[in-house]
């Protein structure tokens, strides 16, 4: 009997069965918002199909007490590998049960044992064969693209296969993102389809083949950066290449656009969807933020259901193809949600969720126009400025006597000393939004709302006495002073943004300890 | 998809309530197999899922004229194997019903489906400025309101507010013939359920904490309160445990908090605080408190008053963070991280507060005897306040599930516990089959009478949840 490999099974027994992982957001009770959690078990509703249940029947299988049958490898195909189970997990020190990885594992110990829809074998088979999974021929992979680029480009641009054949104005639109804001690129003709596909499905060696023949042929044309449109192609290239050994620069293409550059700007309201592969596995929330923001300004709306607690497209880990119904379901309820909140537009960063937003859209009859945000930049910068650019937000670095709290944290780096490299803090006083981040050397601080460890909440009042502190000691005396005895003016709250487990682990623990409120 | 095998007993059950409702394929049957217990795993032979009293009213009638055991479960939350069905049968997964039906502001009470998690529940009446008394027990957020007064928890408020059926206004039931009963003034038909005490006897009260044995809950009443201006989080930490309880007590008595916790085992807050003993060195135990009030002066002279007693008692301030983790930034932030270490022994049962040190004492003593630290078992204990005389008391370790040996070790010291614990007057809230075990032979015979009378009389045919019976 196949088994699974130690590491994943340390996990699936980890688990004690509370059930944080099936419907609600812990944090439900506190300030943060209720949510649901799983896709498939919003769409079948039994318990089976989220992860604790998913858990239970592992352990069964592993240990000989269910057969493995046709039904079984359904159940599997049924994960849409999203994530949201782990990120509200507090179990693995604060990690979270990864129950996507176990997924990944459990249909490669089915498809070992023989067992494999008719769908994944056509998608192995065209993707081995055509080197895309939608059984294009591979001569025509190219067909749409005018510009391969600047062949002494170090940076390969990695379209996607979506893109590529399913959704040409992404991979258009993308390109001239590029050649818009002066990046050089080149797309190299010898790529093969990163295998997002197969990984997610359990085809492990066949993905190790494909990861293989990129890898060596990024190295054989030196290489030194990937970018792509695609969230699947970057989790996979960003993440499970790495595991294969690529040591070079992988970025998404929201990564790479400087919002600065982008001069026009368009009407609202607009939704961004955060993808799976983007969000909650790569952890990139911001930069399509900080695009969309320059583009639609006030027009860009949020979902309540926003960054690492976003609900899934529905499409991911072979839904789309292996369970298309439960798929469709999953963006219905998306768009609805959009609706909902008043958006007209919703736009993306993965051309596999827009695909499938868009089948839905059409399916279900959902009027809202749906595009990708390499189109919108593009569209951007076609359109006229409607009203004067903002001025641009940075603040000198050093400010001989700060007239902000903001302008006062950049000359005191110190303060944060404690805390480890990426943590990051979201001020906000009387309407007034910042962030400060830890940084390898110091910090950076920047306007706006960000996805966040913690939020402290100061009053105009406590902000403008903390300005006074002359050391970090006095600083800290103050802050620990207004957060444990608040009054009417002068207070500081603090809201956690992220399981208190991990907060502790980046050093907020002695953080807290040396700003007296612990 | 297709959930059903299409055997004769899910066919009839499709029949009844229509497709997609119904399973019987083996894996769905193993994932309603557990709990957060340690209990042996059992598989029920169909799960339906409901969506509304009539349909539970059709699948129970249906049952109880073909003698098959009905189970009904809400999250499945439960710590001592009442969810998990001892004889087959038809599991009822009652978490497709969780609509709000009335939130009445006036009247001051919400009444839900069962199937509705605490979680859900609370999110909902805080945005229109409600809060609960009882506010979902400790085993997990995907408790529902159902299980827990099934189950009679203690949990988030229970200091000032009771176990989970103490808020409970009235109750929709379905009975084990298939009947559906009102209790609480809805039992007058021109009545809204705003009260539980009416004109004759509490009947409420007979479903709760019957583990689903008497009747299949679908509809909920609760009251609900104003939600607090303010809140005060406040922490302690004491060198000395028996200070710490008497602090505890002196709190709980003078009835101003909303919740209070005790953590008698301090190591165990490492995993909850990362480095919490460097920064804190010399503790045995912290106790944490929860004020909540309307009015601003009210909740700071509560504060006060409880800084009072911390001096009195020799306590140091330990800020305030642990005591927002347990209360405001997260539930079950303070709980579950512990499940890095395995699965727990819950034996969590009600104790008289001036008992508790003691207790704790017995215990770290019993560790130390055992040298279960030395094996690499890392305990927990601790107290939440039930009222103003009460504790839920947890002293358990965890273990891991793969090494027999572990296991057995845990499993050993988690059955002589719960024996102890009875035989020194501790009473269990709920009871589920792991507490069954030890109950045999130590409840009063005429208790025990009169739960075989009204089971005899409203479940001749003994359908529901069979095995689980507290006598």
């Amino acid at each position: 009997m196949p088994s699974l490999p130690e590491d994943v099974l340390r996990l699936v027994y980890l688990c004690a069965f509370c059930g944080d992982c099936r419907e609600p957001d812990k944090r439900a009770t506190s300030n943060r918002p209720f949510n649901l959690v799983c896709p498939a078990r919003e769409y079948h509703g039994f318990e089976a199909f989220d992860a604790r249940g998913r858990m239970q029947i592992i352990r069964d299988l592993v240990e000989g007490r269910i057969r493995p049958d046709r039904s079984l490898l359904e159940w599997a195909m049924t994960c849409v590998t999203c994530g949201g189970c782990r990120e509200v997990c507090l179990n693995n020190g604060g990690e979270g049960i990864d129950t996507p990885l176990i997924m990944e594992y459990v249909r490669n110990m089915l498809i070992s044992m023989g067992l494999k829809t008719e769908k994944q074998e056509i998608i192995v088979k065209s993707t081995l064969e055509n080197r895309n999974p939608y059984r294009e021929p591979y001569s025509e992979r190219f067909r749409i693209i005018d510009n391969m680029g600047d062949k002494d480009s170090d940076t390969a641009l990695f379209l996607g296969c979506t893109s590529l054949y399913r959704r040409h104005e992404i991979a258009k639109a993308t390109i001239e993102t590029l050649r818009l804001q002066g990046l050089k690129f080149r797309i190299l003709k010898e790529e093969t389809c990163c295998g997002s596909v197969l990984k997610r499905m359990g085809f492990l060696e066949e993905f190790r083949k494909l990861a293989e023949h990129n890898i060596k042929l990024w190295k054989k044309e030196g290489v030194r950066r990937i970018v792509t449109p695609c969230a699947g192609c970057y989790r996979t290239i960003g993440k499970d290449y790495r595991e294969l050994g690529l040591d070079i620069e992988v970025l998404h293409l929201v990564q790479l656009v400087d919002p600065e550059k982008i001069p026009g700007k368009l009407e609202g309201p607009v939704v961004y969807h955060d993808p799976c592969h983007l969000g909650r596995h790569m952890e990139v929330y911001e930069e399509p933020r900080r695009i969309l923001k320059k583009i639609y300004g006030e027009g860009l709306l949020e979902f309540e259901r926003n960054r690492a607690q976003s609900w899934c497209c529905g499409a991911g880990g072979g839904v789309k193809a292996n369970m298309p119904g439960q798929a469709l379901h999953s963006a219905l309820l998306r768009l609805k949600e959009a609706q909902e909140i008043g958006a007209e537009m919703l736009v993306s960063a993965c051309p596999f969720c827009l695909h499938n937003f868009k089948d839905a859209a059409e399916k279900y009859g959902v009027n809202i126009i749906l595009k990708d945000i390499s189109e919108v930049i593009v569209e951007s910068y076609k359109a006229k400025p409607k009203v004067k650019p903002p001025a641009k937000l940075e603040v000198p670095v050093r400010v001989e006597r700060p007239t902000s709290l903001m302008d006062y944290l950049r000359v005191h780096p110190e303060i944060f000393r404690e805390l480890r490299e990426e943590c990051k803090l979201q001020y906000r006083i009387d309407g007034e939004e910042f962030v400060v981040e830890r940084t390898r050397d110091g910090i950076e601080v920047r306007q706006g709302a960000e996805a966040s460890d913690i939020e402290l909440i100061i009053s105009r009042e406590a902000a403008r006495k903390l300005m006074e502190a002359k050391t970090k000691q006095e600083y800290m005396k103050l802050f620990a002073e207004y957060y444990l005895h608040p009054t009417d003016d002068l207070s500081i709250d603090i809201e956690l943004k992220k399981p208190t487990k991990k907060l502790m682990s980046l050093g907020y623990g002695e953080w807290a300890k040396k700003a007296g409120i612990m | 998809m297709k959930y059903t095998t299409d055997s004769e007993l899910a066919s009839k059950l499709v029949e009844l309530v229509g497709e997609g409702k119904v399973a019987d394929q083996e894996y769905i049957l193993a994932s309603y197999s557990m709990d957060v217990s340690p209990e042996p795993r059992r598989r029920p032979d169909v799960v339906v899922r409901p969506f509304s009293t009539e349909e539970v009213s059709k699948i129970v009638r249906f049952a109880f004229e073909n003698s098959i055991p009905v189970v009904p479960t809400g999250g499945r939350t439960s710590m001592c194997g009442a969810s998990i069905p001892q004889r087959g049968g038809i599991l009822l997964d009652m978490t497709g019903m969780q609509k709000v039906i009335e939130l009445n502001k006036e009247e001051m009470y919400v009444t839900v489906e069962c199937g509705i998690t605490w979680g859900h529940l609370i999110s909902i009446l805080k945005e229109e400025g409600f809060k609960l008394g009882f506010r979902g027990p400790y085993s997990g957020t995907a408790a529902t309101v159902g299980g827990s007064i099934s189950s009679n928890s203690i949990g988030y408020g229970s200091c000032r507010w009771g176990q989970a059926p103490a808020g409970l206004l009235g109750l929709t039931v379905v009975l084990p013939n298939g009947n559906i009963a009102r209790t609480g003034s809805q039992a007058l038909i021109y009545a809204n359920p705003f009260n539980r005490y009416n004109m004759g006897p509490d009947l409420t009260g007979l479903f709760c904490g019957d583990h689903g044995t008497l009747g299949v809950k679908t509809e909920a009443t609760l009251s609900i309160h104003l939600i607090p201006e303010h809140v005060e989080h406040l922490a302690y930490g004491f060198e000395d445990v028996e200070k710490a309880c008497q602090f505890f007590c002196d709190v709980q008595k003078h009835e101003v908090a909303e919740d209070i916790v005790l953590i008698g085992e301090t190591g165990s807050l490492e995993y909850i605080i990362e480095g919490f003993n460097d920064m804190f060195p010399g503790l045995n135990a912290v106790v944490i408190v929860i004020i909540e009030e309307n009015c601003s002066g009210a909740a700071r002279a509560k504060a006060e008053l409880v800084a009072g007693l911390a001096s009195k008692h020799g306590a140091r301030s330990i800020g305030d963070l642990y005591a927002k983790i347990h209360w405001t930034f997260g539930m079950f932030e303070d709980i579950h991280p512990f499940f890095q270490l395995g699965m727990w022994t819950p034996e969590c049962h009600n104790l008289p507060s001036h008992r508790i040190a003691e207790k704790i004492l017995e215990f770290k003593k019993l560790y130390t005897k055992l040298r279960l630290r030395e094996k690499g078992y890392q305990p927990v204990i601790a107290a939440m306040a039930n009222n103003n005389n009460s504790v839920s008391f947890v002293a358990h370790v965890y273990y891991d599930v793969r090494s027999s040996e572990s296991k057995r070790t845990a499993l050993d010291f988690w059955e002589q516990g719960m024996e102890r614990d009875l035989l020194e007057g501790g009473v269990p809230y709920w009871s589920g089959t792991s507490w069954l075990r030890h109950l045999r032979g130590k409840l009063d015979p005429g208790y025990v009478e009169l739960y075989r009378a009204v089971k005899q009389a409203l479940d001749p045919k003994g359908i529901l949840h069979p095995g689980m019976e507290i006598a």
